[in-house]
């Protein structure tokens, strides 16, 4: 029994040692190499092009050719400072230099998945040069929006429904008459459908008086609505200077609101990120899958960067880039973003809807006073744990304790006052 | 029985005349030219018919309805590069300096988006303890004057600054390397830097050409003041042998004697001086008693527990008999003798008064004059002397460096000018073309020099005359340093990128001389190695300098200074055997205003705007007479102005220069005397298209004796047929014997109880039994005690009236400037107004016998010499507000915060709401200030660049509603903000209104009622607390200290 035991154990080991061999000693894929690309090397370097650092492509034969092996570009890659130290290569130092004395980061990568990158890189192929083909999404997205209304339908619907309405109204008629030729009687007049309608009317009083009003309450009705939406303009989605996507950014890539919107937890305003934000990821990130490189040269545009060479251009006429206000308060309105953010808690998503999965931003609320106010109303202010709040807090327990409550909307503490948002 | 009488309304009625007859059933007395306009042809002959009219007219309003909805596209423009200290939406402070040559201050400096909108002080300077003036708070909106955009000028063409920099380089390497003359002349100079600059030219003018003899250059550089006390600094030349303003401790004096110095508006360091005037007038713990003695009812004088009124003449009279009566007491040397020409308000009793109260307060009492006679400055040295004030209220060791205008030095500038010998005269910081007296004939002695630079932030009377004018920039766009006095330095640094000019005066100096870098890479090098480099803790910073910018305020080291101060007996004697005796002609006092000051900034029209504290005229210049003067048979004047009651004019001659100017009633104002303000004259305003210069310019007229300027001469007025329109905020002067600003005298206070000088209010109820208001009511309790109450309490006795409140509240609150006629017809738009009041002789309180109903015209009229009380008067946020009750839009609502809310947006203008208020505080939009052509010359707001003052977190009001004060709630909902977000309580003090935090004699307070740690609850339940027309029973959440004058009770009633 007791060897049986052994023997397993032995051959457990045996397995998996040969399974590490095969594992490490199997050679690297081409998909390897470009995943390790991915994650390493685009933040620097292009596969045709300069960037912070050398085009990759046809390094490692350049290297093989002059020193012979591949040992000296591994070693080149895994620390770049060390071998410029030990080696004194001065086609190495010549790169150091002519990339602006940047230092490039030591890669902890073994030299098998250094040759598969540079392998990757190789063999790459740009794929026709020309922007990527606009994928069916896009496409289907936008023809369900369009036809997505339902007005639309409903007139459609309404003239058909008047179509056949006259048809039957027709054979109804040409049946009567036929009925009248057959039983000989002789119609006193040809009445029109109109006239028919009128007389309709004229024989249903009461009827009429409810439709009228009916007809006339809906109208009212309407009217009230249009002159209430006077200066609401929820849904408003202009088009910005720049195509920015904030599905791309936010949802995809995951960037904190807050990373860009820097002044949200400070002042009133969120805050437009300056060109400057855009360019700590943007040096590096400079082109984009659907119109990506158009939209990012005009960032390059506004602040006068050289993507080919890397490096802002001197004395360059800087240009702010001019976006379209979306979210566009009253003058006599005051509204802190801090407040809402930073001491209510409310999440960026609660006023300004799903702003990770849009790509063209639009206005999610309504921003009339009616909302403003609804939300103080249900809203419970977070008094725990801020200093602030526990001699109000106690005082409202003490003044509402009949009805037992321990948690108070904003409304209860005055949040309904005029004062708070208007001077 | 029934009355009978019939009234006829002419004889033509009783006689029943037939045309009469015919006229009197018609509505109208003529026949209305109805077919004048409606029977021409033209009307007949247009293609247009009704119809068509009222279709075009139906379509227009719609169409223009329509297109008044649609969306305007709003952009939004971030920074390219955003830099790290301005965040959107926050404000910024920057500790920074004012000085003028005139007024000082240690400031902070708020900033929105890099553009300056507010001015407050900096608590850490120990000079001007973290006050402001009207002056200096309003000087933020001079940034943004258009006037600043000015092109450099050489020999009268327009020219750029290289060439000129270019032009001057030479002229001065010419009289380096051949000899000749420099001057500079500027109004006083504070800063070390700047003076050891101009030493710098001075040195390399005087090193010579290279391998020459030193060359015969000289630079001479004169400081002069437009308002001159050189007399001080000469007076203790002679009598302590040090040439120096001492530095005066009012919070330490016990006693002060004030001959003619306006010291808390208009002195050497008002701002400081008014902050430890205050300090020392806490009845509660031992009140300071003023007495002060002057010609024109002056702001310091109104706030003077004793005030003498003489004769300009008998001025050095009064420091005679002063000091004579003061050395009789404590056994000091008599000098001189004197008496008073003219003495109808017991100066003389007065005097020994004065002199009784400073000997009992030796050591703890201040003799101070603002009068420019050496004579007279010593002599009150003297009494300074006897007493014992220096080295305690008086410190020589380390003086004020505040206006050391010498006016010898000047007149020998001018004639060095005169002989033609002056190659380049730089003038920087000052106007003499237009602030000096003519008699030193500067106009033309400055045309006589080779070349004159005058380095200036916009057109002044100098530039027009100057053959280079070198547009420099603002001072808060400026670096700069400043030594007001002993050791403090304080900094100034820009706070906004250069609007016009980019340079400085000190710039150019530096890149004459060759010297590298700009003036502020002097300064940091100045600085970083003046202090020594020893380990300060709390310099958290790589250098000294950094930590000196942030502050704003740093101390300096300064060698002490040689104990040789030596008193010099004689010198007091034989100036007070000087002084001559006065004259009974009529004379004219040349005196400063609170507003304008000495008309640097004459073009501010926040300062225009502010009433004077004492006539509370806006927009002009005038004469100020005694109304029983001006009732007298001699002039005949009409006491009143406005646009029924048009005041006269009157020319006044001096020396043979005239002016024509209004003749405004001053009560106080010595009677045969005449004032005239200086500062005017210069600035123009635009009302409606009609341009106007502002006043009548009198700094020619001032008399320079023994080559001091004085501000006081001899002077005929003459009565002329104009009348003038002139505009004042406040008509009425007496409280009419009402409970108004309440009052009492110091020994009432202290010997008495609350209800002998503070009694509750009383009212009768409906079955005749007086009880307390707060028994009645009309309407319900609010929650008042739940969460903030804020409210504020004003200290009438701290309350100068200098209005520092008023032009920061403009300031913060953007309220508009409505011009001369607007304020003419009542329509002052000033949130917070200070109401002034006079004692009349018929005042039922002073005086038990006053029947109103005989003697009530009588009670309007004020004392000659009256005593005179200042109330700030804003909304007072009731808590039973009328105003609130009577709005049928409910646009203003009363807060569970104690707020009385006045919400814009739903106001729709029907103006019940002010009809109601019994403070009358309420504003009314009258016009679209911010558009409407009426108002293009004198609102700011108009402006684009004058705009950018605007304070963004309030709404800039429109046309049709109702504003009034709001308790500055953006600072207190910024000030809770920060509290939440800190997650502790509000702390007392972190929250101020502009009107509090602008308050040099700290008489506002604001804060939560309901904190009790709060000064204002302390404040609140203080006996010296009541509320303004308490008997209204409105119960508002503002209080009134009553303010307590240091007399004796007996004393309270006279003034006559």
């Amino acid at each position: 029994m007791r060897n049986t035991w052994v023997s397993l154990s032995n051959r457990l080991m045996i397995f998996t040692a040969v399974l590490l061999l095969l594992l490490t000693s199997s050679p690297l894929s081409a998909q390897d190499g470009e995943a390790l690309f991915k994650a390493n090397c685009t933040a620097c370097h292009k596969i045709d092009k300069k960037m912070i650092g050398p085009a990759l492509q046809g390094a490692k034969a350049k290297w093989a050719e002059r020193t012979g092996s591949d040992e000296a570009i591994i070693s080149w890659v895994k620390n770049s400072t060390a071998y410029m130290k030990t080696s004194g290569d001065d086609y190495a130092i010549s790169l150091f230099e002519e990339y602006n004395k940047t230092l490039m980061t030591p890669m902890a990568l073994t030299s098998e998945e250094v040759i598969a990158v540079l392998d990757y890189v190789d063999n790459w192929v740009p794929t026709g040069g020309g922007p990527v083909v606009v994928t069916g999404d896009g496409v289907s997205v936008a023809s369900t929006e369009e036809t997505s209304d339902p007005t639309l339908w409903l007139i459609v619907a309404a003239i058909v429904l008047f179509i056949v309405f006259r048809v039957l109204y027709g054979v109804s008629k040409n049946l009567d008459r036929l009925n009248s030729q057959r039983e000989e009687v002789e119609l006193s007049e040809e009445k029109g459908m109109y006239s028919d309608f009128l007389g309709l009317f004229k024989r249903y009083k009461v009827v009429t008086a409810i439709l009228g009003l009916l007809v006339f309450g809906y109208i009212s009705i309407l009217g009230w609505d249009s002159i209430g939406s006077i200066g609401v303009y929820q849904g408003y989605q202009p088009t910005q200077p720049i195509w920015f996507s904030h599905k791309i950014h936010a949802g995809q890539n995951g960037i904190n609101c807050v990373y860009c919107h820097n002044s949200v937890e400070k002042g009133k305003a969120a805050g437009i990120p300056s060109v400057n934000i855009c360019m700590n990821c943007h040096m590096g990130v400079q082109e984009g899958k659907v119109s990506g490189t158009k939209e990012i040269a005009k960032i390059y545009d506004a602040i006068g960067w050289d993507p080919d060479k890397n490096q802002y251009i001197e004395g360059y006429d800087q240009k702010p880039i001019e976006w379209v206000r979306i979210h566009n308060l009253q003058d006599f309105v005051y509204f802190n973003h801090s407040q809402h953010v930073v001491v209510g808690k409310q999440e960026c998503q609660t006023c300004h809807g799903q702003i990770q999965e849009m790509d063209e931003v639009y206005q999610y609320s309504e921003l009339t006073m009616g909302w403003c106010i609804n939300c103080h109303r249900e809203t419970k202010v977070t008094m725990k744990d801020n200093g602030y709040y526990e001699e109000i807090h106690s005082e409202l327990t003490e003044k509402y304790k009949d009805e037992g409550l321990e948690s108070f909307t904003v409304e209860q503490i005055g949040g309904l006052e005029c004062v708070k948002c208007h001077y | 029985m029934s009355n009978n009488k019939i009234y006829w309304r002419g004889t033509e009625e009783l006689e029943k005349d037939a045309s009469f007859v015919k006229g009197a059933q018609k509505e109208f007395s003529e026949e209305l030219p109805i077919d004048q306009f409606l029977g021409k042809k033209e009307l007949d002959s247009t293609s247009t018919s009704r119809r068509d009219f009222l279709k075009f007219m139906g379509f227009g309003i719609t169409a223009a309805t329509l297109a008044a909805c649609e969306t305007p596209v709003i952009k939004s423009l971030p920074y390219v590069v955003k830099p790290n200290e301005v965040m959107p939406g926050i404000a910024n402070y920057y500790a920074s300096t004012y000085f003028d040559g005139f007024d000082y201050a240690s400031i902070m400096v708020k900033t929105r988006e890099g553009r300056p909108i507010h001015i407050e002080g900096n608590k850490a300077s120990k000079a001007t303890r973290g006050g402001v003036s009207a002056r200096i708070n309003s000087s933020v909106l001079s940034l943004y004057n258009r006037r600043r955009e000015m092109t450099p000028m050489m020999g009268g063409q327009a020219s750029d600054l290289a060439s000129i920099n270019a032009d001057i380089k030479s002229k001065l390497e010419s009289v380096k390397a051949n000899g000749g003359n420099v001057r500079v002349l500027s109004s006083t100079m504070i800063s070390p830097s700047s003076l050891s600059i101009i030493n710098d030219l001075k040195s390399w003018l005087s090193s010579g050409a290279e391998g020459e003899e030193m060359s015969a250059a000289s630079l001479e550089h004169a400081m002069y003041d437009a308002v001159s006390l050189a007399a001080i600094k000469d007076a203790h030349a002679s009598t302590h042998g040090v040439a120096a303003v001492p530095a005066y401790n009012f919070a330490k004096a016990k006693s002060i004697v004030s001959i003619d110095s306006d010291f808390l508006v208009n002195g050497i360091n008002p701002v400081g001086y008014s902050s430890q005037y205050a300090a020392g007038r806490n009845p509660e713990s031992g009140m300071s008693k003023h007495f002060q003695f002057e010609t024109v009812l002056s702001t310091t004088g109104s706030n003077a527990d004793v005030r003498g009124a003489v004769r300009p003449s008998d001025l050095g009279a009064v420091a005679v008999m002063l000091h004579n009566a003061v050395a009789a007491k404590v056994g000091g040397a008599m000098a001189g003798s004197a008496s008073l020409a003219d003495d109808d308000n017991n100066v003389v009793a007065k005097i020994n008064e004065a002199a009784a109260s400073l000997a009992a307060n030796r050591g703890k009492s201040i003799v101070v004059s603002g009068v420019n006679d050496p004579a007279i400055q010593s002599v009150v040295n003297g009494i300074n002397e006897m007493l014992g004030n220096y080295g305690s209220t008086l410190d020589l060791a380390n003086p004020i460096k505040l206006r050391q205008g010498d006016d010898k030095k000047v007149a020998s500038l001018v004639s060095d000018l005169k002989s033609g010998s002056v190659d380049v005269l730089f003038v920087m910081d000052a106007d003499p073309l237009y602030t000096m007296p003519s008699s030193w004939g500067f106009a033309e002695a400055f045309a006589k020099a080779k070349a004159q630079v005058v380095f200036c932030e916009k057109p002044t009377a100098t530039t027009a005359a100057a053959s280079h004018v070198y547009p420099v920039a603002h001072f808060l766009e400026s670096w700069n340093d400043a030594n007001p006095m002993g050791a403090e330095v304080s900094f100034s640094q820009p706070t906004i990128n250069p609007i016009y000019s980019k340079v400085q005066w000190q710039d150019a100096f530096l890149t004459w001389t060759g010297a590298q870098g700009t003036y502020y890479d002097y300064l940091k090098a100045k600085w970083n190695s003046e202090v020594s480099p020893q380990d300060d803790p709390s310099v958290i910073f790589a250098s000294k300098w950094n930590k000196f910018v942030h502050d704003g305020v740093g101390m300096m080291d300064v060698p002490a200074m040689e104990s040789s101060i030596a008193f010099n007996a004689q010198a007091v004697a034989s100036a007070a055997s000087s002084i001559k005796g006065g004259s009974t002609d009529v004379e004219v006092a040349f005196y400063v205003k609170t507003g304008i000051g000495v008309g640097l900034n004459a073009d501010n029209p926040w300062l225009q705007e502010l009433p004077d504290p004492i006539t509370k005229v806006v927009w002009d210049n005038y004469i100020t007479m005694n109304p029983s003067d001006m009732k007298s048979e001699m002039y005949g004047f009409n006491t009143m102005m406005g646009e029924q009651e048009k005041a006269n004019t009157a020319r006044v001659t001096v020396n043979g220069a005239s002016v024509e100017l209004p003749v405004v009633a001053m009560p106080g104002q010595k009677k045969g005397t005449i004032g005239i303000a200086l500062g005017y004259g210069i600035a123009e305003v635009d009302e409606d298209g009609t341009v106007r210069t502002i006043g009548a310019n009198v700094f020619p007229m001032l008399p320079v004796v023994d080559g001091y300027i004085r501000y006081t001469s001899a002077a005929s007025i003459e009565k002329l047929e104009r009348r003038y329109n002139v505009a004042s905020t406040q008509t009425q002067h007496t409280m009419m014997g009402r409970k108004i600003l309440n009052e009492t005298t110091l020994s009432s206070f202290t010997s008495h109880s609350k209800e002998h000088w503070n009694p509750e209010v009383t009212v009768s109820n409906s079955y005749g039994t007086e009880v307390a208001v707060d028994k009645l009511d009309l309407w319900s309790e609010h929650d008042i005690n739940l969460g903030h109450r804020w409210g504020l309490s004003i200290d009438l006795n701290s309350c100068i009236g200098c209005g520092s409140c008023v032009t920061a509240c403009h300031s913060e609150n953007n309220v508009p400037v409505v011009g001369k006629d607007e304020v003419n017809r009542t329509r002052s738009m000033s949130w917070m107004r200070i109401d002034r009041y006079y004692s009349s002789e018929a005042d039922p309180q002073l005086h038990g016998d006053i029947n109103v109903a005989r003697d009530y015209h009588a009670m309007e009229v004020p004392s000659d010499y009256p005593e005179v009380g200042f109330m700030p008067v804003m909304c007072q946020h009731c808590n039973h507000a009328p105003c609130e009750t009577v709005c049928p839009v409910a646009a203003t609502t009363h807060s569970d915060e104690g707020y009385n809310q006045m919400t814009y947006n739903r106001c729709i203008g029907t103006r019940y709401c002010a009809n109601n208020c019994p403070y009358k505080v309420r504003r009314f939009n009258w016009f679209n200030y911010v558009a409407d052509h009426k108002f293009t010359g004198v609102n700011p707001s108009q402006d684009n660049l004058a705009r950018m003052v605007l304070n963004p977190d309030v709404v800039v009001r429109s046309r049709g509603v109702m504003e009034k004060c709001s308790l500055c709630v953006q600072r207190v909902q910024a000030g809770k903000l920060q509290a939440k977000k800190d997650g502790t309580p509000v702390k007392d003090g972190s929250v101020q209104t502009a009107c509090a935090a602008s308050c040099p004699t700290n008489a506002i307070a604001f804060g939560d009622i309901n904190d009790p740690a709060s000064r204002i609850r302390s404040e609140a339940k203080n006996d010296r607390a009541y509320h303004l027309l308490e008997e209204v029973g409105v119960k508002p959440n503002v209080w009134y200290q009553t303010k307590v004058r240091n007399i004796e009770e007996s004393e309270a009633s006279h003034t006559a």
